[in-house]
């Protein structure tokens, strides 16, 4: 195959790129529990990796890569998503919170007191799904709240003292 | 992941977009719920990744007289907010899908491109014979849903082309739906149902989802209920559908449920 | 006495809460590279070639021949390799590992390795195994245990059946399929060189079963093998024995390379390869006197335990040990099997054995009772151990035995007799069909026989004025509260407030060997040994009484930074004996025990069955943390109603059909019924403050429970778990019965 086809391909695929909005060498800018970032790694990586992996903020966890468990839940633009079903282009110029940018003392307190931890690794995730509900809706029923994490999959305490959690901080 | 070394478009328009699609090995994301799953197994063919998401047109839902248009992504979550009201048989649909964090991510546009006979929103989209408008650099065509899908994960969508927008003409009816999962969220249906009687003329759509390679709309039974025969319809509907044993349910019970499903919702509307 | 039967809060929430705990794929260090393990898309097949291509610099490959110690992963036996040695055994066998910087790199190499294989006739299920048609996995007979007796005289009663009238004689055959684990947190470790041997950090349960392992499979002494658990998402068994495996395959890339190598599963790798429950099938037959009183069982009980031995012959035991269930049965036969099959070896899981065995007896009580006209409460009424009876095995139940108690309990508080009846007699036509099951069981506490006298678990605890209590044990924190119950117990034993007691890190290095962290052996075996310490150090500081304070005559006794300690090891009470050969003896040190009632709705159209709501109620001696028992109890009843209903995990030709969470079904917060938990305190003299242990037990028994419920609702008897609408369609459909009316 001769050379010349190649670079042809290449000039065209450059043409084309800079019409068609941001291309990837361009500077992505997310807001990550407040503090901006451009970030420098592919922007076809997950939310997730650049969270752990680049921002070392590992309280965002993996636990199964796509969609089903919700243990690496975060909240972009204020709604909850798995960060592990997210390109880090997609979110382009929004905001993140991650479990380390959230210090609600009360919701804390409360998955402490009723026994809503155990082996942890559901937790962050949950609190961002309890955070997320109680943003929009301050004093939800118990169904509104097992519907809220419904996608946060426990396996340790069968979800009762979760539910109890974030029924105690209902907001008035 | 793999296609961590994908180039990444993040077009603003919908000409942008489809310019961006004009090369070989273009992957359209909207939501991504369904796509970074399947990514997940490398496909060579692939060269980058189009992101739709923030295509503003694209987010659009409205109402003109008795037809809804809903942009291609609009995502659940946002359909719940601005227009359950519109269609309360695609918002119990909608409703019963996955996850909330799934919801405000997953769009109407990609659950359709996904075309999985399983889809959550396609019974109720086959039975309103939704029409999609699809739009490339050489045109815009509309097609309806039941020509739109062929197969499992199989459209008549061509390179280059985009799904831009749904619309629904919405007449008076009343609807019976029913979702049947493993569980109560985070589900997959193993069988999915949407009868609606159209009151005006006293006719029926049918549509049932899971049951084949993709959603099955009844429309010989149909046509019996118009002939008056309804008695009829439940025997055809067993031979009419197509389901398959899978990890997820087996044939015998699926085709059970289609049958019973479609009776509950004949003895509704007598 | 300030903490025991407090609810204190859990000393590890406020970390993991705020994401600050660190998990171990949430720990990099320098240099560390990633390794994978190439698996066998064979079930049962000789490895002919490997085709490795050539190789970037800086990844590298590690193969069956180049382990530098014995090539098995040390349990009980030496049948599992490392990595596959010329033969497969089953789908998903390792049997080579990559190391490397990228892990997407290390998958691209992945797919130009080439694995040349030869099949052989693979055995599928527990019939193939018993054929004799196959050539054996395992052994002459490809059985990895055996065990059977005899008690009284059973065959006289059986064989009476049609001539008499003397005995009414039930049988059925049960099977339960496989469970997976779905700890949230895959299975992870991480690898490096360590003084003269390697480190191994991990999320595990049991670091002295990796230490042993990994100092045979890489041929260095054990204190060259250091374990260090870190923060476990969940393990529920699964991270019993086969972190041995995965800390061998990050080892040995470790040693090689030189560097930190870290091994981490993705969920549809942890689905397919790591250890489930294993798959059984029981025949049973039980036989009534006139009185209603069980004259006989007898009993085959047969376990998958898939291509490797593992535990599977413990797991036997403690299956086999509840053949007869709660009741009094002088006359008892058993024969049971663990058998091999080229299916992913089976393990460890939470009530490991009891919950097959119970589901098979419960069920055999529950039919019982329906083909007797009897409620099935009042049947076991009849049955019951009580104290004072001896267990199957001979074993006296001298204390502690709250049967009869949670039985009660759990009648009184979901009002079983009268709901049963009423479901039972209600009219066809009811929409949603209700139902209501029960079930009663036990747990033995710690190993089983000689277990407990054979690993002789040690603790030991250390105290300064200045520094506080240090206790030092083995057993891990995975979730399930052991860092604040044994916390609990010292802080009580000392009468120090509970900040002044402190955990060692369990690291092999640092640490005796307290057991493993398994059997629901916590509390009561290690927590006893810990108040055994802690009252030696209240001796030696001559405050022997609680009456005396021991802060203030430590303070008098000793110097600021004195240091005492203590160190007791696990002896068998003289009046407990086994003979693991016969079946005779006592069985557990001790017994909690439970009953558990299951409500259910179930849809008369599409037998879809919703879970109302689960009373359970256990004696487990004393509640040391009321919260923690509450949440065991919860968590291990969802399990249980999982394994029960939605997680069906299907096999075919070696292939698990379940790889994902999509389709391997767990309960998620809308599929959780009402839950109410019920504490019953029958003190155990030998417990620490009366404790007996509670980690496995709520899971065992809510099987039966909600099988017997949707029996109550439809009238139709099951065999089987998990019950699935698909199954109950069937069924229905077989016995010809349709419950809806026709439209």
């Amino acid at each position: 195959m001769s050379v010349f086809p190649n670079i042809f391909l290449i000039f065209s695929l450059c043409g084309l790129s800079v019409l068609c909005g941001k291309k990837s060498e361009e500077v992505l800018k997310i807001i990550v529990n407040g503090i901006e970032y451009l970030p420098t790694v592919s922007p076809t990586m997950r939310l997730l990796d650049y969270l752990r992996k680049e921002l070392k903020l590992t309280g965002t966890k993996e636990g199964c890569g796509e969609g089903e468990c919700g243990a690496c839940s975060v909240l972009i633009d204020g709604k909850l998503v798995n960060s592990c079903m997210v390109l880090l282009g997609q979110v382009d110029g929004k905001e993140i919170t991650t479990i380390e940018g959230v210090n609600d003392s009360t919701l804390f307190k409360a998955f402490e007191e009723t026994g809503a931890v155990q082996c942890g690794f559901c937790t962050p995730g949950m609190i961002m799904a309890a955070i997320a509900l109680l943003r929009k809706n301050p004093n939800p029923s118990v169904y509104e709240i097992k519907e809220a994490i419904s996608g946060n999959l426990c396996r340790c305490t069968g979800y009762k003292k979760i539910v109890e959690a974030i029924e105690r901080v209902k907001r008035k | 992941m793999w296609y961590e070394s994908l180039a990444f478009e993040n077009p603003k328009t919908v000409q942008e977009a489809l310019e961006c699609l004009a090369t070989d090995g273009a992957e359209v994301i909207a939501g991504g719920t369904d796509k970074l799953v399947q990514l997940r197994e490398k496909k060579k063919s692939i060269k980058k990744i189009v992101n739709i998401g923030d295509i503003k047109s694209l987010k659009k839902i409205k109402k003109n007289g008795n037809t809804l248009t809903i942009g291609a992504c609009i995502t659940y979550s946002e359909f719940l907010e601005l227009a359950s009201e519109n269609l309360p048989l695609l918002t119990d649909a909608v409703k019963q899908i996955a996850s909330p964090s799934i919801r405000n991510i997953a769009t109407f546009g990609g659950n359709i491109v996904n075309a999985s006979p399983a889809g959550d929103t396609l019974p109720v989209l086959y039975a309103f014979d939704a029409e999609q408008l699809l739009e490339s650099l050489h045109g815009k065509r509309v097609v309806k849903i039941n020509d739109f899908i062929t197969g499992p994960g199989e459209t008549i969508l061509n390179n280059g082309e985009l799904l831009t927008e749904i619309r629904i003409n919405i007449p008076s009816f009343t609807y019976y739906y029913r979702k049947f999962g493993p569980r109560k969220a985070l589900a997959l249906s193993k069988v999915s149902f949407c009868g609606v009687h159209l009151t005006d003329s006293d006719e029926i759509r049918l549509a049932y989802g899971a049951v084949g390679p993709a959603v099955i709309r009844a429309y010989e039974a149909e046509e019996l209920y118009k002939k008056g025969q309804k008695d009829k319809i439940p025997d055809l509907i067993e031979k009419l559908v197509q389901p398959i044993n899978d990890q997820r349910s087996t044939a015998e019970y699926r085709r059970y449920l289609c049958v019973e499903m479609t009776r509950e919702f004949l003895k509704k509307i007598q | 006495m300030g903490y025991v039967g407090k609810s204190v809060s859990r000393v590890d929430a406020a970390d993991k809460i705020r994401g600050k705990a660190k998990y171990i794929d949430d720990l990099t260090f320098p240099d560390m590279l990633v390794g994978i393990t190439i698996r066998s898309t064979r079930q049962r097949a000789r490895i002919v070639d490997i085709k490795i291509p050539e190789l970037p610099e800086n990844i590298v490959t590690f193969s069956a021949d180049e382990i530098p110690g014995d090539n098995y992963v040390a349990l009980f036996k030496e049948d599992q390799p490392f990595l596959a040695n010329g033969i497969v055994q089953y789908i998903g066998e390792p049997v080579l590992l990559l190391a490397g910087p990228d892990k997407n790199i290390l998958r691209e190499v992945e797919e130009r390795i080439e694995i040349k294989y030869e099949d052989i006739p693979a055995i599928n299920t527990i019939e193939e195994a018993l054929s004799g048609k196959f050539p054996p996995i395992y052994g002459d007979e490809n059985i990895y245990k055996r065990y059977g007796y005899v008690k009284g005289d059973p065959d006289s009663i059986f064989k009476e059946k049609g001539k008499s009238k003397k005995y009414k004689i039930f049988s059925g055959t049960y099977k339960t399929g496989y469970q997976e684990h779905v700890y949230l947190e895959t299975q992870g470790v991480i690898a490096m060189l360590y003084g003269n041997g390697v480190k191994v950090l991990g999320s595990l349960q049991c670091p002295f079963y990796i230490n042993r392992a990994l100092a045979i499979g890489l041929g260095l002494k054990p204190d060259d093998v250091v374990i260090e658990q870190v923060c476990t998402g969940g393990a529920f068994g699964g991270k019993e024995e086969f972190p041995s495996l995965m800390a061998g395959h990050a080892a040995f890339l470790a040693l090689k390379t030189g560097k930190p190598v870290k091994m981490i599963y993705d969920r549809q790798e942890d689905l397919l390869v790591t250890t489930k429950r294993h798959p059984s099938k029981t025949i049973q037959r039980i036989a009534f006197d006139s009185d209603n009183r069980i004259a006989a069982i007898e009993t085959d009980f047969t376990l998958d335990g898939g291509a490797h031995s593992t535990l599977s012959e413990v797991v036997l035991a403690r299956g086999a040990l509840a053949a007869t269930g709660v009741y009094r049965c002088v006359n008892s036969k058993l024969s049971s099997r663990a058998v091999s099959t080229n299916n992913v070896p089976s393990g460890a899981f939470r009530g490991f054995g009891a919950p097959q065995a119970f589901f098979a007896i419960e069920q055999s009580i529950n039919h019982s009772a329906n083909k007797l006209g009897l409620n099935p409460y009042n049947l076991r009424k009849i049955n019951i151990l009580r104290k004072g009876d001896r267990t199957t095995t001979g074993q006296l139940l001298s204390e502690s035995t709250g049967l009869e108690k949670v039985l009660d309990a759990v009648e009184k508080a979901a009002d079983f007799r009268k709901k049963y009846e009423s479901y039972k007699n209600k009219k066809t036509d009811d929409k949603p069909l209700k139902g209501i099951g029960i079930s009663s069981f036990f747990h033995g506490i710690g190993f089983t026989g000689k277990g407990e006298e054979i690993i002789k678990a040690t603790a030991a605890v250390e105290y300064s004025v200045k520094d506080g209590a240090v206790i030092k044990i083995s057993t891990v924190e995975m979730g399930q509260g052991m860092s604040t119950v044994i916390r609990q117990i010292g802080a009580d034993s000392l009468q120090l407030p509970i900040s002044e007691i402190h955990i060692s890190a369990p690291d092999t290095s640092r640490v005796p060997n307290s057991g493993p962290t398994v059997a629901s052996r916590t509390t009561t075996i290690v927590g006893g040994l810990v108040y055994q310490c802690c009252m030696e150090l209240r001796e030696k500081v001559n405050a022997k009484e609680f009456s005396s304070d021991f802060s203030s005559s430590a303070k008098e006794n000793l110097d600021e930074e004195e240091v005492i300690s203590s160190t007791k090891s696990y002896k068998v009470p003289k009046d407990v004996h086994w003979d693991n050969d016969n079946f005779i003896g006592s069985a557990y040190p001790a017994y909690s025990w439970a009953a558990v009632v299951v409500e259910v709705e179930v849809d008369p159209i599409t037998f879809e069955v919703s879970v109302e709501k689960i009373t359970a109620a256990n004696d487990i001696g004393k509640a040391i943390n009321p919260v923690l028992v509450e949440g065991q109890i919860e968590g291990g009843s969802l399990q249980g109603l999982g394994y029960a209903s939605t997680e069906v995990m299907t096999i075919t030709n070696g292939k698990i059909n379940n790889h994902s969470l999509t389709d391997y079904i767990i309960p998620t917060s809308l599929d959780t019924p009402e839950i109410d938990s019920i504490i019953i305190e029958e003190s155990y003299s030998r417990g620490p403050f009366g404790a007996k242990g509670v980690g496995e037990q709520p899971l065992v028994g809510v099987p039966p429970a909600y099988v017997g419920a949707v029996e109550n609702a439809l009238g139709v008897e099951f065999f089987e778990i998990p019950l699935t609408p698909e199954k109950i369609y069937l069924k229905l459909k077989n016995a010809n019965r349709r419950v809806r009316r026709e439209c």
